[in-house]
């Protein structure tokens, strides 16, 4: 007898799973878990948390979240993104429980267990389901990469480093300016 | 009483460093210890040196040496990069202790404590050396990424990985092609 083809996990199995401090995910229909995140991470979570989460409260551009938040991508995606932008125009996939759908921009701060699926499936993911914008923060190396959506999909459209310096600016929030500096201080 | 100033180590300080197995560096007068890599580094560290060693003897174009091997870049500046090209007459800097001076090609091959020294001490000791091409691997994202020597510094030219597939060239070697899926072969 053939066995049966391979399930995908869905958010129906996801509300499951234990809220036990650890980060659970499913991408794709298959199940993440990482542990809590190290103290560096929620340092650098913090620098941009204050300054992204200031400047959208001050003008109004929409709602701002950081994890645990879950966003609900497609029936098996349901992720965790360490920061969360979502303008007024998405607003309405917001419900008290989660975002349902992709939210305009979508920041994960690397740590050494997670960096292969942030940059590699998580971004494809991001991409398939119409996030706008996905910030890659590399703590370690102190460089964030900044993917946009084009014509072609996500693109890495610029890298910030602390070693040349820089600014981060985006479409998606006129007036916002962050030091490259501030935000691995 | 004002703290002496920080003290910047040499070559000879790097010489009386214990033998005891740890792999030790010194960039710009500070010091750098990292534990043996893992058996992928090494994987790649093989597969790429395969790939070099058949091409330079082939063409008869160079020697390839990997670490441990000490390349001294300065007085206070000695690493041990994992893969060490030298095109022809720059052999000539090869010792009977060391080499002195900086490989034409060099490749280092990440470990997880070692990617910031990499992308950045390394890069900028690498690119103020002399050093005509610097490649780094990353056996995680399956990634090589491809400095080469420009008018102001390295310019990164070129980002090869497994998920969009290519070869590997290079102007310094003509006719060498390694195609990115066997760099992190484990076979």
């Amino acid at each position: 007898m053939a066995p049966a083809a391979a399930t995908k996990l869905t958010y129906e199995d996801y509300i499951l799973l234990p809220d036990d401090g650890r980060r659970h995910e499913i991408i794709d229909g298959e199940y993440y878990v990482n542990a809590a995140p190290a103290s560096r991470h929620q340092v650098i979570s913090l620098n941009l948390t204050l300054a992204l989460g200031v400047h959208i409260r001050a003008n109004g551009l929409g709602q701002f979240f950081y994890a645990p938040f879950d966003v609900v991508l497609s029936p098996v995606d349901v992720v965790q993104p360490d920061l969360v932008f979502i303008t007024n125009e998405r607003l309405h996939l917001l419900n008290d429980a989660n975002l349902a759908g992709a939210p305009d921009l979508a920041i994960e701060i690397l740590s050494p267990s997670s960096r292969r699926i942030d940059e590699g499936l998580k971004r494809k993911r991001y991409d398939l389901f119409g996030v706008t914008e996905y910030w890659i923060v590399d703590g370690e190396l102190e460089v964030v990469k900044i993917y946009r959506r084009t014509a072609d999909g996500l693109e890495r459209v610029v890298e910030i480093s602390t070693e040349i310096g820089g600014v981060i600016t985006t479409p998606l929030l006129p007036g916002f300016t962050l030091d490259i500096a501030t935000v691995f201080a | 009483m004002a703290p002496a100033a920080t003290t910047k180590l040499t070559y000879e300080d790097y010489l009386e460093l214990p033998d005891d197995g740890n792999r030790y560096e010194i960039i710009d007068g500070e010091l750098f210890v990292n534990p043996a890599p893992v058996p992928l580094h090494q994987f790649v560290v093989a597969n790429i040196m395969f790939a070099f060693s058949v091409y330079l003897r082939e063409q008869r174009r160079g020697v390839v040496l990997t670490s441990p091997l000490d390349i001294v870049l300065g007085k206070d500046t000695v690493v041990q990069p994992d893969l060490n090209v030298f095109i022809g007459g720059r052999r000539e800097i090869i010792g009977a202790k060391n080499v002195q001076g900086a490989p034409d090609l060099v490749v280092e091959v990440l470990s997880p404590g070692t990617r910031r020294l990499d992308e950045v001490g390394k890069h900028r000791a690498y690119e103020s050396s002399g050093v005509t091409e610097y490649w780094i691997v990353d056996p995680v994202l399956e990634l090589v990424k491809i400095h080469r020597r420009a008018a102001s510094g390295f310019e990164r030219v070129a980002e090869i990985g497994t998920e969009a597939g290519g070869v590997i060239t290079s102007p310094l070697l003509p006719g060498f092609a390694l195609d990115i899926a066997a760099v992190f072969a484990t076979e």
